[in-house]
């Protein structure tokens, strides 16, 4: 499976081809990448996303992994339109700060795409 | 975090570890512990039994404290309750803070000491107004413009990128800040709310290169309110944004967090039903498509805003009569219209 770097120091295995998508960061490092039924946001600060505001959804699931060496609230859940989302966020640690990358598949599909995709993540 | 610390709960230190079924009169100061601070509802649970609402709620709490979601009280439960922590509750409604503080204040004051180079006149101002405006739609906080030399809480204007305060070289839009307490660029007022006027071009409106000013302001005044970013895409939280391009309604998630840092705004009254079936095909024009569509993208729902009915708000229409269990026909009749406008 294709490895990407989605920012300096970030990779992930990716089973489509990604590409930048036209998006331009509002206030933060943030970067978008897009591929055939995928898309990544990466959002790297003080502004990530926590990933505490989804428990209510009806679909929601919450669980604490390590991701590439780190410990990361990982969030799934379907948004209108049957789109699957996964994300996970990367409290700061004494190599680099806060860190959410968020990843939407297909319509109708299950989340298992984008998990899998932020569970490949490695920092280098 | 400007809300004062709490002690930390000495009672709960002597609560014993409890499996799902015991029961133990220590318990009961667990229970009003997971109230307090928005895990359980009150009076839901039976008083000194850990039954299941209580061990759902425990686990919420393990959660949002990063322990493993076992529903017990364990010994690593009970000692993040019994940690000195904030006064003011982690969830509401099963909704977390999207930050740890906000303003303690009815009313923020802002001004305004330039505008952008691109917009001719007040057009600039205008569209940050505008996005005051949305924000205290949905809550009870006040704002009020002032001038620039009356100490407001916000001062907003556009800058080159290599803002001394904090730089916006290199591909950002803007930047501002997040409330005293829990600030990232000044723990002083005012507080800023800037935009990058040398590296990108601004604009009213979706134009090709260009940002939406409206867009932009609805974002960092969300900072300034003590939002986060939100993580779930075609939010105003969201971290990107393209050209031409515009958001300027608040989604579901976006109300959501707003709500859970202020009160609520009571809701407005609903429009009157228009009096015709909004349906496709043919695609219909009009105010009325209009205000159905700025509402449904109020609600969460990706569709332009355009004032055309057509397959896209056909789709969105059914999409949102499936989910509130009434009759699937992608026309909105005077029951989709009167749902469509209740309280989110």
């Amino acid at each position: 499976m294709p490895e990407f770097e989605v920012a300096p120091g970030l990779s992930l295995d990716s089973p489509v081809e990604l590409a930048a998508a036209d998006a331009e960061a509002i206030d933060s490092r943030a970067a978008a990448w897009e591929g055939p039924g995928l898309h990544v946001v990466v959002d790297e600060g003080e502004l990530a996303d926590p990933l505490l505001s989804y428990g209510a959804r009806p679909d929601a699931a919450v669980r604490e992994e390590t991701i590439g060496g780190r410990r990361a609230r990982v969030v799934t859940f379907t948004l209108e339109g049957g789109v699957p989302f996964a994300a996970a966020h990367f409290p700061a640690d004494d190599r680099r700060g806060p860190l959410t990358i968020s990843a939407t598949g297909t319509a109708g599909e299950s989340t298992d795409v984008p998990l899998h995709l932020l569970r490949s993540v490695t920092f280098s | 975090m400007a809300a004062e610390p709490v002690q930390a709960f000495p009672k709960i230190a002597e609560v014993k570890p409890l499996a799902p079924g015991d029961s133990d009169p220590g318990l009961n100061v667990v229970q009003e512990f997971l109230q307090r601070f928005g895990y359980a509802a009150p009076g839901a649970s039976q008083s000194g039994t850990l039954d299941e609402l209580t061990s759902e709620a425990i686990a919420k709490f393990q959660t949002f404290q990063g322990l493993e979601p076992s529903g017990e009280f364990d010994e690593s439960t009970r000692e993040a309750m019994t940690q000195p922590r904030c006064a003011m509750a982690d969830l509401r409604s099963g909704i977390a803070f999207s930050t740890q503080c906000s303003w303690n204040q009815s009313e923020l004051t802002f001004a305004f000491d330039s505008g952008s180079d691109d917009i001719s006149g007040e057009g600039s101002q205008d569209a940050v107004r505008s996005a005051f405006a949305t924000w205290g739609a949905a809550i009870t906080l006040g704002f009020r413009e002032v001038e620039v030399g009356d100490s407001p809480d916000v001062v907003i204007g556009w800058r080159p990128a290599n803002d001394p305060d904090l730089s916006m070289i290199g591909g950002t839009l803007a930047h501002a800040d997040f409330p005293p307490g829990c600030s990232v660029v000044t723990n002083s007022v005012p507080k800023p709310v800037h935009f990058d006027d040398s590296e990108h071009t601004w604009v009213n409106g979706a134009s090709g290169g260009s940002f939406d000013v409206e867009t932009v302001a609805l974002h960092e005044l969300g900072h300034i309110l003590g939002l986060a970013h939100s993580a779930v895409p075609g939010a105003v939280m969201a971290a990107t944004v393209s050209s031409n391009f515009t958001l300027i309604a608040l989604t579901a998630d976006d109300v959501a967090g707003i709500q859970s840092l202020y009160t609520a705004a009571p809701a407005p009254a609903a429009p009157p039903f228009p009096g015709r079936l909004l349906r496709f095909p043919p695609v219909m024009r009009g105010e009325d498509v209009l205000t159905w569509q700025k509402r449904m993208q109020e609600r969460g729902f990706t569709l332009a805003v355009d004032g055309l009915y057509g397959p896209e708000s056909k789709r969105v229409c059914r999409e949102f009569q499936r989910q509130q269990g009434i009759g699937v026909d992608g026309i909105v009749g005077p029951i989709t219209w009167e749902r469509t406008f209740a309280t989110i």
